[in-house]
């Protein structure tokens, strides 16, 4: 392996500020008394064994118990890679198979799901997810979509995916306020879906749904611009 | 929060490990994920997981270093997995202008990224033993924290 241009005041600067901002996590001394001779020592948080932790009425995210088994998924719907890092749409495998509901889609992401740690995948799906684990698919206005879209980093870049209720027949965005252009859409079981790359070095963009080609106006409490987050 | 039992002649070792690497995964799994509560899950969550196979692990602090980096990169992903995303104020910490900004840049890098930066400048790792903690090969390594080093020299300049 070739050697780094290590540039030493870098370094040093590096060295200095991890050490100093470790530093600032000081023991508590009441933890320290943990685990204790009781049977009962160590406290975990819970969280890492949920299996759905819903997004929102359409978006989950999952730590499920499950581990991956294999990279490439198999059957993927579509796939690309963004920034250098592989990803892959594949069915909503966590949601039941509900007759006459769509089962929505999944995102898996190469470098958040490595063969043999849990999947950490993301789902999209329109409406909302019954007790029994059914998506409605329907009702809903086509304003709801802005309910159902969210974003995932992948290394610089940004996969922002989307569900679609049944009369928004288009997805336009613009990057940092340039020319706007249609996003494909794909359809799976009964849903239709779109996946969008946000390339790395994009701050913001602007996503509108269109019905009959006119912009559907955001909710409340939804915006049409996004800021990509620096992670 | 989960209770877990241990057995009697388990529990001595478990717990002077847990006495003696608890701050540095603390401090690690911080500087990884840059939240002090994600940390402390993360850390509780490596020691209640190797529980169960404790007999049959040979290093422990190696073990659970690595269990720890596993975790916080989830515990990262989940901070960041939200609808709607914010650019956080960085925190202050240090009190020392120059060390927190270069903290905040820092945090801004890519997960991936900051693992590596944060394994060869704090933990001291060489990229060889970094590729093996993240399953990355060492070349892939070297690269990120090339990446990493070139950003942050460009966001302080």
């Amino acid at each position: 392996m070739n050697t780094l241009d290590h540039d030493p005041e870098l370094d040093q600067r590096l060295r200095r500020t991890l050490a100093a901002v470790a530093a600032t996590v000081e023991e508590d001394a009441s933890l320290v008394e943990k685990p204790r001779r009781s049977h009962r020592g160590l406290a975990i948080a819970a969280g890492v064994t949920i299996a759905a932790v819903p997004l929102a009425a359409g978006a989950w995210v999952q730590f499920g118990p499950e581990y991956v088994d294999r990279i490439p998924p198999a059957n993927p719907i579509i796939g690309g890679s963004l920034d250098g890092e592989r990803y892959w749409v594949v069915d909503g495998r966590e949601l039941p198979r509900c007759e006459g509901s769509p089962s929505g889609i999944e995102l898996i992401i190469e470098e958040n799901n490595l063969v043999g740690q849990e999947w950490n995948t993301t789902g999209a799906v329109f409406g909302s997810v019954s007790a029994d684990g059914c998506a409605s698919g329907r009702g809903g206005e086509p304003a709801d979509t802005y309910y159902h879209d969210g974003g995932v980093t992948v290394a610089d870049g940004m996969l922002w995916m989307g569900a679609l209720h049944r009369d928004v027949d288009g997805v336009r965005v613009s990057l940092e306020g340039g020319d706007p252009f249609d996003v494909d859409t794909f359809e799976h079981e009964g849903g239709t879906y779109y996946l969008l790359e946000v390339p790395s070095s994009t701050a913001t963009f602007t996503l509108d749904y269109l019905v009959e080609g006119e912009a559907v106006p955001p909710p409340a409490g939804e915006a049409r611009e996004h800021v990509v987050p620096d992670e | 929060m989960t209770y877990l039992d241990l057995s009697d002649s388990e529990l001595p070792v478990i717990e002077e490990t847990y006495r003696e690497l608890r701050l540095p995964l603390l401090r690690l799994a911080f500087l990884l994920t840059g939240s002090r509560e994600t940390a402390e899950d993360v850390v509780q969550t490596a020691f209640a997981a190797a529980h169960p196979r404790w007999a049959a692990i040979d290093d422990p602090r190696a073990y659970l270093r690595r269990s720890v980096v596993n975790l916080a990169k989830d515990g990262h992903r989940r901070e960041f997995r939200r609808r709607r995303l914010l650019r956080p104020e960085p925190e202050r910490v240090t009190a020392v202008p120059e060390l927190d900004e270069t903290w905040a840049l820092v945090c801004r890098l890519p997960t991936t990224q900051r693992t590596v930066v944060v394994l060869h400048y704090y933990e001291d790792l060489p990229l060889v033993e970094i590729g093996r903690l993240v399953d990355r090969p060492a070349s892939t390594v070297r690269s990120d924290l090339r990446r990493a080093l070139a950003r942050l020299r460009k966001d302080l300049s």
